[in-house]
């Protein structure tokens, strides 16, 4: 069984090869005036995309001012010297173009799509806001008075709140801690002239790529890049890394209870950083995790909650930036259960460390290398993924050796894996719900179960 | 919701056009195929700018009552293979909310011939993904994969056809995962419990005022003989649609799926009955108190609310002009409720967004929002129906629905461009309309939609009175 297994692996990876290989054989690339531009012709439909990413992220911030770059990005489009934020969204959206930022700690993106005889005026509105938003005082208190409303009323959300408190709490020690968009009273101090520096600094120093995908007729933005945003590739360099010393991982496991009212559900989240250097097996790591709880057939997925019907979703997740990482289990259960929850998950996990099966494995290698088509199907995916290794500096051969790479990852590896990321003592515990979970931890046998608020997380 | 009609719109020009005829005989049981085209100089004219589509579309219709409808596409080596059932919520009984859902959970759990978890097994080891959503209307399950798995998942899902395992184990142990789930969508979550309040108090008296989850009470007492009962009732070949689309070959597809489906057996009569009967436009009376404002109690600080009135079921001609009204009044920050509520130099809201729902016997037309500290939710509710009148005259123009076109002309696009979009798009109109090609009329409601029909429909939704008001806060 195994070898007929490892066969078959080995065809369908030869197979998505090729299929992968004529798309990724379809990218060209520009240098428009210092800027690196990668193209993914697209003659399927009428449409543009363009990804232009910034070489720089929230760690950019001002510690007086933490959430700056996000609320800088949102912000610009709120008004200019010609237009005011009506008119703007007006525009933009009566061609029915999608735009937007997204920021994490290392890099920024500023997404445009729409319809490609609408790519022209569209895309000079947006390098407009990038040359000439003012961020009228008016439209900056609007946006803090939303922005801490909805910061209050996270506690809608429980997933999302844990996922928030969880990230600081296993980050704690490493730059990357804080969360992008700032906490509750980060900018209520904030000026229009702090915005437009941040902005300026984007423009003029931060090192830019483009992304675009479409047919032939997208080159036409060079001009506008050019002549609208302002841009010049050689004269805006600025890379941002982050150097610290690595996080010490402590004996563990830590368990924080979070406290939030009412309550009949606890969310789970166990997981901890990964320093430099812990991520570099990419493969091994991603088919490790695959293993664990990747899917319906995971390991956790089938003990958790086929086997005990203790949670509707788990799962897990192993991955890297450029210069961290961060391994996570993450689940939901009745509040009653959460003991017992942990106690499976635990004994799951540590199963897994020890014994696999090897058709579980090659299940999981299968879907791996199976599921790698699929990433070529939106031409938007391709170019996210191409952007993130050039962010992560690793070449784009990956995504056509991709499958043999996974295909030559052994059981000891994985079983290293395993035991490296998600060893229990070295992990921390973020479990949000009410607040006797704590008392039921400590009965449990847990130690020093640290209970905060979720209002330490706004 | 939203997807849907995004992927409905601005078509006007494109057709499909019947080219050929009858199959030949197969193996298995007979079948008839035709076969549609796109046409590119419809698209051409519909779009007036770029490069065209074009993919061709295969429906056969099988002896047993099947129907399959498949697009060949060979970009890549994957296909996306949909199963619609026509079952949903609307059709369980009292007592038996919630099995329609059950039911989806447990089809996963193994059949005859492929044991617990050989079905996800198989498929995830090809790298494969499946799942399945059920609403009141309906319940369809679908699976991304690798070419070579065609024959594979045809076999799998003829299989769980023929019979379902309802392993008693398995039962219990679902109906906790059940728990889990509703406790996640409305328990814990006031974005559900606000849509379920909704929900239930503006249909209450009809099959689509509940939880298509179940009521607790409900989904504690299902029996595996229940669950069985209804299987054996609903998932019949000719109570079912599959969509393939992707890297397939009709011609041995149809052939595979005629070998694999044949044994199958139409349902009898007894089931058109049920269905007519549950079909009844007498159970669809609503029994809605208008006017009333529902106060649930939930974990939000600041209330949010739902302002809800009566819509237009699937296919009606007024129901394009409410989806138009929906986007027009907070679709975007340029919509004017946004621009009113959230945007505005004294704002009230967080968030705004209106939808118009429709279903198969009843639609509904909603605003949802979120307070901003210190804001009324009495005041601001007179104040949101007042401005709802006032949009009819103020945001309502030929620019305003020339933008909602422009709007839903992008995301069509979007959606028709995975073996995914196509797949959901075609079967979607097969299941509602008995034919994928309904499109067209949608096309043909949308293209005659006149700034003046919105205008009108706008003022007979906020000058009617009858709404209901669900808000939710915490205590």
């Amino acid at each position: 069984m195994k070898n007929i297994m490892i066969l078959f692996t080995l065809v369908f990876a030869s197979m998505s090869a090729h299929a992968n290989s004529d798309i990724v054989n379809r990218v060209e690339r520009f240098d428009w005036d210092g800027i690196d531009v990668v193209w993914l012709q697209d003659d399927r439909l009428p449409l543009f995309n363009i990804q232009v990413y910034f070489a720089d992220g929230a760690l950019s911030d001002d510690p007086s001012r933490m959430g700056e770059t996000e609320f800088m990005f949102t912000m610009l489009s709120e008004g200019t010297r010609r237009f005011s934020a009506s008119e703007i969204a007006d525009s933009l959206e009566f061609f029915g173009s999608s735009y937007g930022a997204s920021v994490v700690h290392e890099y920024s993106q500023f997404k445009v799509s729409g319809l490609l005889e609408h790519m022209a005026p569209t895309m000079e509105m947006v390098c407009h806001m990038f040359q000439d938003s003012t961020f009228p005082r008016e439209r900056i208190n609007n946006a803090l008075a939303k922005r801490k409303a909805q910061l209050e009323n996270s506690i809608r959300n429980h997933g999302w709140l844990a996922n928030r408190a969880f990230r600081e709490l296993s980050l704690r020690g490493s730059p990357f801690y804080y969360p992008t968009d700032g906490k509750i009273n980060d900018l209520d101090r904030v000026t229009r002239t702090q915005l437009r520096e941040k902005r300026n600094y984007f423009n003029n120093d931060v090192k830019k790529r483009i992304y675009l995908t479409g047919p032939r007729e997208v080159l036409g933005l060079r001009n506008i890049i050019r002549e609208q945003c302002g841009w010049r590739g050689h004269e805006e360099q600025f890379v941002r890394r982050a150097e610290f010393p690595p996080v010490k991982i402590e004996d563990g496991p830590q368990v924080f209870v979070v406290e939030v009212p009412s309550a009949n559900q606890a969310q789970v989240r166990i997981g901890r950083i990964l320093n430099p250097g812990e991520y570099d097996d990419h493969y091994s790591m991603l088919l490790a995790n695959n293993f664990l709880g990747g899917g319906f057939t995971s390991r956790l997925m089938r003990e958790v909650r086929a086997s005990r019907g203790l949670t509707y979703s788990i799962g897990s997740m192993a991955a890297a930036q450029r210069d961290y990482g961060r391994a996570l289990i993450s689940t939901s259960t009745p509040a009653p259960r959460v003991t017992d929850l942990l106690e499976v998950i635990t004994n799951t996990v540590q199963s897994a460390m020890t014994e696999i099966d090897s058709e579980d494995l090659e299940r999981s290698r299968g879907n791996l290398i199976g599921s790698h088509p699929f990433q070529f199907e939106s031409p938007e995916g391709v170019l996210g993924r191409m952007m993130f290794l050039d962010h992560q500096e690793r070449p784009y051969d990956e995504l056509t050796h991709f499958p043999q790479r996974v295909a030559e990852v052994t059981k000891e590896q994985v079983k290293e894996q395993l035991t490296a990321l998600f060893r229990l003592d070295r992990q921390v515990i973020v479990v949000l719900g009410e607040a006797d979970l704590a008392e039921q931890l400590r009965e449990a046998g847990y130690k020093n179960v640290i209970t905060m608020s979720f209002r330490d997380f706004l | 919701m939203r997807n849907f009609l995004a992927l409905t719109f601005g078509l006007s020009a494109i057709l499909f056009t019947a080219c050929s005829g009858i199959g030949p005989l197969r193996s298995g049981m007979d079948y008839t195929v035709e076969v549609y085209g796109l046409s590119e100089d419809g698209l051409e004219a519909a779009t007036s700018t770029g490069p065209g589509l074009n993919f061709p579309v295969y429906k056969a219709e099988f002896e047993n009552g099947l129907t399959a409808i498949i697009s060949p596409n060979h970009t890549l080596p994957i296909f996306s293979f949909y199963t619609f059932f026509d079952v949903g919520g609307r059709y369980e009984g009292e007592g038996t909310t919630g099995a329609t859902h059950f039911l989806e959970h447990m089809m996963f759990k193994g059949a005859q011939k492929y044991g617990p978890g050989e079905f996800d097994t198989s498929i995830e080891a090809s790298g494969g993904r499946t799942n399945a959503y059920t609403t009141f209307d309906s319940t369809v399950y679908y699976q991304h994969l690798p070419s070579h798995m065609l024959n594979r998942i045809i076999d799998m899902e003829a299989d769980r056809m023929t019979d379902v395992l309802l392993n008693p184990q398995m039962v219990e142990s679902e109906r906790h995962v059940i728990f889990n789930e509703r406790k996640m969508r409305y328990e814990n979550s006031p974005r559900g419990m606000l849509f379920l309040g909704m929900m239930q108090n503006f249909f209450k008296g009809t099959p689509y005022g509940g939880s298509v989850i179940g009521e607790v009470e409900d989904l504690e007492s299902l029996t595996r003989d229940q669950l069985k009962e209804f299987f054996h009732k609903f998932y019949t070949p000719d109570n079912a649609i599959i969509v393939i689309v992707g890297d397939v070959d009709p011609d041995r597809t149809f052939r595979e799926i005629a070998r694999r489906y044949s044994h199958l057996e139409p349902s009898d009569e007894d089931l058109l009955e049920y269905k007519a009967e549950k079909d009844d436009p007498k159970h669809y009376q609503r029994e809605t108190s208008y006017g009333e404002h529902i106060r649930l109690t939930g974990s939000s600080p600041e209330p949010m609310f739902a302002l809800a009135y009566a819509g237009e079921p699937l296919g009606e001609e007024r129901g394009y002009v409410l989806d138009f009204l929906a986007s027009i009044l907070a679709s975007g920050e340029s919509s004017y409720f946004y621009q009113q509520f959230v945007s505005a130099s004294r704002p009230q809201l967080t968030q705004v967004n209106a939808s118009h729902y429709a279903l198969k016997h009843d639609g509904i037309f909603f605003v949802m929002g979120s307070l901003l500290p210190g804001v009324s939710l009495d005041r601001f509710k007179n104040n949101l129906i007042t401005q709802g009148r006032r949009a009819c005259s103020r945001a309502i123009d030929d620019r305003a629905v020339q933008k909602i076109k422009n709007q839903i002309l992008v995301s069509f696009y979007s959606g028709l461009s995975t073996n995914d979009g196509l797949a959901h798009f075609l079967g979607r109109r097969e299941y509602f309309y008995g034919d994928f090609r309904a499109y067209r009329d949608e096309l043909k409601a949308y293209n005659s939609i006149t700034t003046q029909d919105v205008r009108q429909a706008c003022r007979e939704i906020f000058e009617s009175g009858r709404y209901i008001f669900v808000s939710v806060q915490q205590d």
